[in-house]
């Protein structure tokens, strides 16, 4: 278990009643029901069963194709199909393959090797799948690295920039989570899935990903350099280093252009607010959004209602795949908003016909939530 | 509802209530009231569950309410009468540093942080307690992760840090 678990599930095993407060609560229910008109006619049986155990569907690659670095975001959802157009549009890359002299597409330091495997890269965001031999783990403990960097054509222009160790769980056609050898995933005590960072030759794989308000498109074939410095392992923000180095790699810049923008100006079902725009690439889907009146959620990190979750292709096909991402204002005094959404497969751009928005409402007397979808279609 | 069943349900899922009701509204002071009401809803709803799994969630999602509740009526708890107020015990919060990391995120973040990392909830189900699409969790528990990680390193000048958190 994790340090951050360990100390979490001790503060919380800390909180508790008091053995009085509980007697005391024991004492006024029985009380209430023996006034409750309905009495003690609540006959009701308990079947104790030991609880399921959940797992959670993880939104990593899969492991099932040959093509796809288990890194990236888009791999457990992408048919073979899409891969090969994929990769003829340039939305995917493996510099390796057609690596020049003056490419670094590996590189080794300190008995450590860090070589690129996939890269997946749009208009205004890329995923950099890095694979790393060499270094060794011991049991339970999470790899960790101490900096990272990105440059496209000698420019720093990526506004975010983030990375993760794959932790070995993937999605498989069924929608169960197992490990890339397709064994279903194992649990600890707490129930919370067991990673596995190293793959069976023993290598890590560490995913990039990075976004800029840039068109990358012009950067086409200039140098994309990423690096990563000191490897060791970490947990609740202490790392360790254990090898001290950095590893640096530079290759030519591929990405798909594909971009399709609209204008819609249309109500997002009955609340008052308007999409604008759209702008769609295959990784991403940003709009501009006319509020009716101001959003004060943002503040407290929410987001806004109605909630833009999915899209709705020319084939009838909903298509639920929308992470949320970034949101806020443009212009405040205007509430003119925008919504950026990054997708977990890629968008056919286009063969986009609608964007699906969903509100949740609190059912009284069930207490559940109810989902309710809203279509905008556009041409 | 005898006094058996009684002891039942409160043994089993008073202190998951608190700790519900701590994530929501970041204090402890208002636990037993909504104790109390959860457990009052259970008695007159006379609700029938399939296992104990639905009977979870279904106090899960039943606390959640009451906290919502509880906060739209902030007047009510600064008036409880002097009588009341002297049964009532506040227990104690967690201390420690994560602990009070925690309590600067978000509420929905903290929520879901508890229900993940403690009940063994996964986004999905979670999104059914808090009214939010399984991808809104998982951004929620994401962020919070993160979050968590800078304000727990903070004042730290190193690069960015993959923490496991």
């Amino acid at each position: 278990m994790s340090e951050f678990k360990k100390d979490y599930k001790q503060s919380m095993d800390s909180l508790h009643f008091s053995e009085n407060a509980k007697f005391r609560m024991t004492e006024k229910l029985c009380q209430k029901s023996l006034r409750s008109r309905k009495g003690n006619n609540m006959n009701k049986k308990f079947v104790l069963i030991l609880a399921a155990v959940l797992i959670i569907a993880a939104l990593c690659g899969a492991a099932f194709h040959v093509f796809w670095s288990n890194t990236l975001t888009l791999t457990a959802n992408t048919s073979q199909s899409q891969r090969i157009a994929a990769e003829h549009s340039g939305l995917s890359s493996k510099p390796a393959k057609n690596a020049q002299d003056t490419d670094t597409v590996s590189v080794t330091e300190q008995g450590v090797t860090v070589s690129v495997e996939q890269v997946i890269a749009d208009k205004h965001s890329a995923e950099v799948a890095l694979v790393i031999s060499g270094f060794e783990l011991a049991d339970g403990e999470f790899p960790d690295i101490y900096g990272m960097g990105a440059e496209l054509g000698g420019e720093e222009i990526f506004t975010s920039l983030s990375g993760s160790f794959y932790d070995g769980i993937t999605v498989n056609e069924n929608g169960e989570s197992v490990y890339d050898d397709g064994t279903p995933v194992k649990l600890n005590s707490e129930g919370c899935s067991i990673s596995r960072f190293a793959d069976s030759d023993g290598n890590f794989r560490f995913r990039m990903t990075m976004k800029t308000q840039k068109d990358m498109d012009k950067y086409k074939g200039q140098p994309l350099k990423v690096w990563i410095s000191n490897l060791g392992t970490g947990d609740k923000g202490e790392h360790r280093t254990d090898i001290e180095a950095t590893w640096t790699l530079s290759w030519p810049f591929e990405g798909s252009g594909e971009i399709r923008e609209l204008e819609v100006n249309k109500p997002i079902g009955s609340s008052g607010n308007t999409l604008k725009d759209v702008q769609l690439t295959p990784l991403e889907i940003n709009t501009v959004v006319q509020l009716s009146e101001p959003f004060d959620g943002w503040e407290t990190l929410d987001f806004l209602s109605p909630r833009l979750e999915g899209y709705r292709t020319s084939d009838g096909i909903i298509h639920n795949s929308l992470l949320p991402g970034t949101e806020g204002y443009i212009d405040k005094e205007t509430l003119l908003a925008k919504q950026n959404t990054k997708s977990n497969e890629i968008i056919e751009v286009n063969n986009v016909d609608a964007l699906i928005y969903a509100t949740y409402e609190l059912d009284e007397t069930t207490g559940n939530y109810i989902r309710d979808e809203i279509v905008v279609e556009f041409n | 509802m005898n006094e058996m069943q009684a002891q039942r349900l409160v043994e089993l899922y008073s202190d998951m209530i608190l700790r519900i009701a701590y994530h929501y509204m970041n204090h402890c002071s208002d636990a037993e009231d909504i104790c109390q009401s959860v457990f009052l809803k259970y008695l007159t709803m006379n609700k029938h569950f399939k296992d104990r799994e639905h009977e979870k969630a279904w106090i899960i999602r039943t606390t959640i309410n009451e906290c919502k509740d509880s906060l739209k009526s902030a007047w009510r708890r600064k008036t409880v009468p002097l009588d009341a107020a002297a049964d009532k015990e506040i227990p104690a919060e967690p201390q420690g540093e994560l602990s009070q990391a925690i309590k600067k995120l978000p509420k929905n973040y903290r929520l879901s942080i508890y229900l993940h990392y403690y009940e063994g909830y996964s986004a999905r189900e979670i999104g059914l307690f808090i009214g939010k699409s399984e991808n809104t969790v998982c951004a929620y528990l994401s962020r919070g992760r993160k979050k968590l990680k800078d304000i727990l390193s903070e004042g730290d000048e190193g690069g960015f840090r993959n923490v496991r958190v």
